[in-house]
């Protein structure tokens, strides 16, 4: 595996213990769905998070985004061309989950850091390394599945980026899912929901 | 194993629950290894200080979640995620003893606490079996091995023939092999005498294999022992065509047979609710000669024993017609034999003297030196110390096997009597032990008779005259609940009706939960053995009876004088 560097992807802008909410470098450019972030800090515990929303509208919420396609030349990107001051008037903001730390003698911890993300941090996409590093225990899905606002969703997505990211992919997803099931013994339709969207067809036969 | 973070390799679940009274229940790890547990297993419950030898009795399947039932998954990916983790597989145990281990020594206790949740359950280990169940010394006999292991599985013989045992199955589980082994090992450490009533003769001189690649003779006791063995017969005949190496013959003079003889032969004569009374009235007015007079009664006669006893004639005339059968009995030597019913009978006594019962072997002796004479010269035997068996006529002759049984018995059980109380007030040696190998031992211990019988008091008494019974039967249920459960020791093939199961159960604890490993057993050569000659009990496949235990047994043939061998009763007990 290539050696990567963690690329910046946002400035936090709103942060509490269990998340935080960052504004994508770019318009339209939030990390995706269900992937790793991490907030640095010195003298901090590594703020590691999952991407759990991802948003676009005006920088004044009052003010609403109005239609401006003119058919047939002016539409999709166009737009943005004849109005190239819609970039500075619209914005992508997304929101991570805090799903665990690393701690000051440098181990993984899935559980709540101590502090939550200070504001105008930057926040990084993880690396693959740092993705295999974090994962290669399912504890921190434990708290993505207490989460009473039902989480299946970002459940799923956040083990389909682990699995993309550890080598004998079959095998940790099996690992995941038993993990994931033991978690939700007593719940099988919520268990149903996540096994149904991280399985591939191949391997579900 | 998937996924789970077990204490060793050998480890198959942890407790998870259970009670002292109901045993314990155990979560397996894997659950995909089920179908590796099978009721009637030995594992090992390693508790903080104990090692709990438990007995595998229910196996079952469960899910944490209800909801999965209703929406059983479809692909192997889903049932891998599930397997262990939603769906899991429990054992339940029943905790047999304990072992505590101090010093390289290991010390057995009854079960009487239980572990710690989440103890580790292994498979025993053949150090668990030589703890519990010892190894081949002077009184421990092998006698097969466990289900699912190769350890030797040793039974106590001095324990076993203390008191009286059972050996239960239905027809070809096995249940004259066990016999016949057991019977072995006692003559082999010699802890008993034996009197073997060999029914079907298979036990005396050879018996018969009938395996899947079809029959086969296999040693008796007296191939196995030789002159340790002394074997009699009721039918030389069918002896000699069997080419059996007979010691000598039973022959049972009529003023031996009692009452009580015939009344237990009361089901098979088909005899009325009059007879004991006309039988008493008989007796007390004919003395010894009661029994040839009635079996031997014509018309003229009838009046006359009607007039002397004041019986019911029609009673005495039923009764008279009800004993024919034993007219044909050839080893009882009638002393009638001018009369005209005896020549129609298959029997041929040479008439010597007037009134003295004629016989091949005994022409020359009187009719007294007779009296006890089969009794007396199994006696001899046992003290001797030698073992007898007793063959019987080959076509199943009940009537022959019930009277002989009973009377041997009853007389050899007023020896044993006699013999107990004099060593006790002369504070001398009491008579050897003896056990009394009896098949179809329901006729003689069913609840109607078993008050009465001498075999009832045997098994109820234990030890108390040095008599112990061994008794083997395929309808347990048909025998006296009160003495199924006096058994010392029981040793039981499978069975296949409910109330039989229950009756070779009975008075033991745990019984319901053994009654699963009871019918897991296969339907032949295997047991589960239960009692006094075992420190817990255990499901065995029996030692294997072919050339190896041949080998095994020889070597315990010490000849003795060569006397014993030739000597028929009648002629010893003439030469007296
Ligand atoms: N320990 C054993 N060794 C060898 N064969 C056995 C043993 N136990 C049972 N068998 C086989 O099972 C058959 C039936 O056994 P048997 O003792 O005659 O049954 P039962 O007396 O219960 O009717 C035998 O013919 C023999 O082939
Ligand atoms: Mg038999």
């Amino acid at each position: 595996m290539q050696q990567q560097v963690a690329e910046r992807a946002g400035e936090v802008i709103a942060a509490s213990t269990t998340e935080f909410t960052a504004e994508a470098l770019e318009l339209h450019s939030a990390p995706p769905f269900g992937s790793f972030v991490k907030v640095i800090e010195p003298k901090r515990p590594t703020i590691y998070a999952l991407v759990s929303y991802v948003e676009t509208g005006g920088l004044d919420p009052t003010r609403h985004a109005v239609a401006r396609s003119r058919p047939p030349s002016i539409v999709d990107e166009e737009i943005y061309v004849q109005w190239p001051e819609l970039r500075d008037v619209l914005r992508t903001v997304f929101t991570a989950r805090v799903i665990g730390h690393i701690d000051a003698r440098g181990a993984v911890r899935h559980w709540l850091p101590p502090f939550p993300a200070s504001l105008h941090f930057s926040v990084f996409v993880c690396t693959t390394e740092e993705i295999q590093w974090f994962t290669r225990r399912h504890d921190y899905l434990a708290g993505l599945i207490r989460d009473p606002s039902g989480t299946e969703e970002l459940t799923a997505a956040a083990i389909r980026t682990a699995v993309a990211a550890h080598s004998d992919q079959p095998d940790y997803l099996l690992q995941a899912a038993r993990s994931v099931a033991r978690m939700l013994a007593s719940d099988y339709i919520r268990l149903h929901l996540i096994l149904q969207s991280i399985a591939s067809e191949e391997l579900r036969q | 194993m998937i996924g789970y973070q077990a204490g060793s390799d050998r480890d198959l679940g942890v407790v998870v629950g259970g009670t002292l009274s109901k045993g314990l229940t155990i979560r397996l790890h894997d659950p995909e290894h089920i179908e590796h547990m099978h009721a009637g297993d030995y594992v090992v419950v390693l508790g903080n200080e104990l090692r709990y030898l438990s007995v595998i009795t229910d196996l079952a399947l469960k899910v944490t979640d209800e909801h999965l039932l209703a929406n059983p998954p479809d692909d192997l990916f889903t049932r891998q995620v599930l397997s262990g983790t939603a769906t899991y597989a429990t054992v339940e145990l029943l905790p047999t003893l304990a072992l505590e281990t101090a010093g390289g020594k290991s010390q057995i206790l009854p079960v009487r606490s239980i572990p710690a949740h989440f103890s580790r359950v292994q498979r025993s280990t053949k150090d668990d079996f030589t703890a519990v169940f010892g190894e081949e010394d002077a009184t421990h006999f092998c006698i097969g091995k466990p289900l699912d292991s190769e350890h030797d599985i040793y039974i106590d013989l001095t324990r076993l023939t203390e008191r009286s045992n059972g050996v239960f199955g239905k027809t070809g589980t096995g249940k004259s092999f066990l016999t016949r082994l057991l019977i072995a090992g006692t003559i082999q450490k010699n802890t008993c005498a034996n009197l073997i009533f060999d029914m079907h003769n298979e036990y005396g001189w050879q018996g018969v294999s009938e395996g899947s690649t079809g029959k086969r003779s296999v040693k008796g006791l007296k191939q196995l022992f030789g002159s340790r063995v002394k074997l009699f017969t009721l039918d030389r005949k069918g002896s000699d065509q069997r080419g059996e190496q007979v010691d000598g013959d039973i022959f049972i003079n009529p003023s031996e047979i009692a009452e009580e003889d015939i009344l237990l032969l009361g089901s098979v004569l088909n005899l009325r609710e009059t007879a004991p009374a006309v039988l008493s009235a008989l007796q007390r007015h004919y003395g010894t000669h009661w029994l040839s007079k009635l079996v031997f009664l014509d018309q003229k006669e009838l009046d006359t024993v009607v007039e002397e006893t004041g019986a019911n004639k029609e009673s005495v005339r039923a009764l008279a017609r009800a004993l024919g059968p034993l007219r044909k009995m050839s080893f009882i030597l009638w002393e009638r034999s001018g009369m005209a019913e005896i020549q129609s009978a298959p029997i041929t006594f040479d008439e010597v003297g007037e009134d003295v019962p004629p016989s091949p072997v005994a022409a020359s002796s009187g009719a007294s030196s007779q009296r006890n004479s089969a009794v007396r010269d199994i006696l001899t035997a046992v003290q001797n110390g030698q073992h007898v068996v007793v063959g019987f006529p080959a076509k199943d002759d009940l009537l022959s096997y019930l009277l002989v049984v009973n009377l041997l018995t009853r007389r050899l059980r007023e020896h044993y009597v006699t013999e107990t109380n004099r060593s006790i007030a002369s504070r001398q040696g009491r008579p050897r032990q003896i056990m009394i190998t009896i098949e179809e031992a329901h006729r003689f211990l069913d609840p109607a008779v078993a008050q009465n019988t001498v075999f009832g008091e045997i098994a109820r008494e234990m030890r108390k005259y040095g008599m112990s019974l061994l008794v083997v039967d395929q309808r347990p249920s048909a025998i006296d609940d009160e003495i199924v459960s006096q058994l010392g020791t029981r040793f039981i093939c499978l069975l296949d009706d409910e109330k039989d199961v229950r009756s070779a159960l009975s008075g033991v604890s745990g019984a319901t939960r053994l009654q699963t490993v009871l019918a897991s057993l296969e339907t032949r050569g295997q047991a589960l053995l239960i009692g006094h000659a075992l420190p817990m009990p255990i499901a065995v496949r029996t030692r294997a009876y072919d050339q190896d235990f041949y080998r095994a047994m020889a070597g315990s043939e010490q000849p003795e004088g060569e006397q014993f061998q030739s000597s028929s009763f009648v002629s010893r007990m003439s030469r007296r």
